[in-house]
């Protein structure tokens, strides 16, 4: 399956809007690791985060032919004078057909993306930065190969470079346990 | 071209480089002199590393760019040279910075005629069958096997190098080892390759798009180790050079690499070897690109260059067929002329993705097929004052292609760039104020459609472009939706 085409199927589960490109990112990352796709979407573990350039290369690619429309949004200016912007990606008319004929295409993979797309929603819509702590903390769970808890995460995490509290990695920790991951 | 130098290591390495006995300086006019060690000379002396001069770095680029006759040669010996310097910065031991600087070396030496064009034909023409489980992973392409054989098994290779250094080499060029950093220094969005590149092409080419301070980014690479891994990352002083980096990249790819001349060429070339092979029944022609992993196809593909390619496929026993008839337009610079461009995202939704992958070889028949309707409508509408020259089906050529935008020439499939942060580092687009703030939506998928079309004007060619505007895009439109239909169907 083209990497590009499981990004469609991602749009869909997802209503077909992401806004920003890392909470895109972590959506699509976390729909690979409960469908056991992540390495073939080009994610690799890393203390950055799971990162897919194959997914920025798909988006950019479904940008450009026209089946994604884009929208930044303004978010002031760093202290350079640089413009901070987020980008929010919808799937345009074209794109929806595209889905459809996606989902006609990858049935099963599509049952499956969208049964872990509810239970991802259902845990409540996680924005960007909560979906960052749950794929961090799932990256250091992940390596300990052994439970921990979130006191230990959280060191973990610090030792990483990532000031998280308590609270969010809890509720990371939740996120994960709910869409069975841990 | 190589002069024996009498100045130690020590003086021109500094004191961590390993004495060598004897080196060798070669003039560069991109780095000065680039020095080698006397075993890299002696790669650099056998034939199947000087086959390399007579590999043009940039195939027919030079019917824009008069200056672009550099070859695969002297890029090879640049990309050591600036490996081996990145070496030295980031204090690698003595048997990791030969190991690089031999893969730097080799790192193009299963390049074939006109280099990418020959990878373009591989794709096409290699016997999948007869591979086994070498393409098993989808990601090793045709053109990288051919690198690897070449490693492996070259005589001359193997006596300089022996069969274990060999190995490691074809290893760490095909797919790294478990230290990042080694494969990063060869592949990677910072590779010597790229480094090189940009300022050999831009040198050759006369043009300043590709140029970038390679001092100052020296300077700023530095080897970290955040936990996982140590590996190449730029330090917070480079942030500005590699902004002038990767705007560097995209520049010349879309002024020299995308430039319009240069993507019809290198169409015309992919097309005389596919008409040579499928039309005109040339066997030299497919056992050249036939590859099968055998000894027999290495000896055979390493005999070849760009000169010998020109003169033999386009000699006169040959005359009238496909493949000189394209030749012989080359030599003369009587190129096909564009005659139709869109944005895909210009065209029916339902079409778009089948357009877009309409120069794979998965397509060839359909793509045919487009071509010879094109071919039939610029027949009917053409001004009877324009020539279309040839008037064959075969030499409308239909091509889809893609460039990534500014941000995106900052990754590649390796990843992003790091810059070096404690206590982890961040990616250069975050860390980078003038590239958070590029919008990134500049990436763009084309098609369009090439001809043999003869104008007497300017006027006449605007009013052609005009014409044949409409039609194609019908034809494009039709033809394509059937299939999108029948992709839904199943």
């Amino acid at each position: 399956m083209k990497t590009r085409d499981f990004v469609v199927l991602a749009y869909g589960a997802f209503g077909g809007k992401i806004s920003g490109k890392t909470n895109l990112q972590k959506k699509v990352y976390f729909l690979g690791v409960g469908l056991g796709m992540e390495s073939d979407l080009g994610y690799r573990p890393h203390y950055y985060g799971p990162y897919s350039a194959s997914v920025a290369e798909a988006n950019s690619e479904l940008r450009s032919m026209g089946y994604l429309s884009e929208c930044s949004t303004s978010w002031g200016s760093d202290n350079r004078g640089f413009e901070i912007a987020r980008y929010d990606y919808a799937l345009t008319e074209d794109g929806s057909r595209l889905l459809e004929r996606k989902q006609l295409e990858y049935r099963d993979i599509w049952d499956k993306l969208i049964a872990f797309a509810e239970v991802m929603k259902s845990v409540g819509e996680l924005n960007y930065w909560e979906l960052s702590i749950a794929a961090k903390s799932y990256f250091i769970l992940k390596s300990a190969g052994a439970q921990i808890g979130t006191k230990e995460i959280q060191n973990e995490a610090l030792k990483l470079g990532w000031e998280v509290r308590e609270e969010e990695i809890q509720k990371a920790c939740e996120f994960l346990e709910r869409v069975q991951l841990v | 071209m190589i002069a024996a130098q009498s100045r130690t290591t020590e003086e021109k390495y500094g004191k961590r480089v390993v004495f060598m006995a004897e080196e060798r300086a070669v003039r560069d006019p991109i780095h000065g002199f680039v020095y080698l060690r006397s075993k890299e000379a002696e790669i650099v002396g056998s034939a199947l590393f000087q086959r390399l001069r007579g590999i043009r770095q940039l195939a027919f680029a030079h019917l824009v760019y008069p200056g672009a006759h550099h070859t695969r040669f002297e890029h090879s010996l640049g990309v050591c040279n600036i490996v081996g310097r990145l070496a030295k910065s980031v204090g690698l031991k003595t048997e990791d910075e030969q190991l690089v600087r031999l893969a730097a070396l080799l790192h193009d030496i299963g390049h074939g005629p006109f280099s990418h064009v020959s990878e373009d034909a591989l794709e096409i023409y290699a016997e999948r069958e007869k591979l086994g489980d070498r393409l098993q992973d989808d990601q090793a392409s045709i053109h990288e096997l051919v690198t690897q054989d070449f490693i492996r098994n070259d005589p001359d290779l193997k006596r300089l190098l022996g069969e274990h250094d060999c190995q490691r080499i074809a290893t760490l060029l095909a797919e790294g080892y478990d230290e990042p950093l080694l494969r990063s220094l060869v592949s990677g969005p910072l590779d010597g390759d790229k480094q090189d590149y940009l300022l050999r092409d831009s040198h050759y080419c006369g043009v300043k798009y590709g140029v970038f301070d390679l001092d100052q980014m020296h300077r700023s690479l530095v080897a970290h180790d955040p936990g996982d891994g140590t590996e190449l990352m730029i330090s917070d002083d480079g942030i500005h050079v590699l902004e002038q980096f990767v705007l560097a990249k995209y520049y010349i790819t879309t002024q020299v690499y995308r430039h319009r001349i240069r993507l019809i060429t290198d169409q015309m070339l992919v097309r005389a070897i596919c008409l040579g092979i499928e039309k005109d029944g040339i066997r030299e022609l497919h056992e050249l690109y036939g590859y099968d992993g055998s000894a027999d196809f290495a000896a055979r593909y390493a005999q070849w260059d760009d000169a010998r390619f020109l003169l033999h496929f386009g000699r006169d026993d040959l005359s009238g067929t496909y493949c000189q008839r394209l030749l012989e337009r080359l030599r003369k610079r009587q190129l096909l002329k564009k005659i139709y461009g869109k944005r895909i995202k210009e065209l029916p939704g339902n079409v778009r993705e089948t357009l877009e992958q309409i120069s794979s070889s998965n397509n060839r028949e359909k793509r045919a097929e487009l071509e010879a309707m094109i071919h039939e409508e610029i027949r009917h509408r053409l001004p009877s004052n324009c020539d279309l020259g040839d008037g064959d089906s075969n030499f409308v050529i239909l091509h889809s292609y893609k460039f990534k935008s500014v941000k995106e020439q900052s990754r590649d499939n390796e990843g992003p760039i790091l810059v070096e942060r404690s206590p982890t580092p961040k990616t250069f687009e975050e860390e980078s104020a003038l590239f958070h703030s590029i919008d990134a939506s500049l990436s763009e998928a084309h098609v369009e459609v090439y001809a043999p079309i003869i104008y007497d004007s300017p006027a006449q060619r605007r009013k052609v472009l005009t014409t044949l505007d409409r039609p194609i895009t019908e034809i494009l439109t039709r033809l394509s939706s059937e299939d999108g239909e029948t992709n839904e169907d199943t």
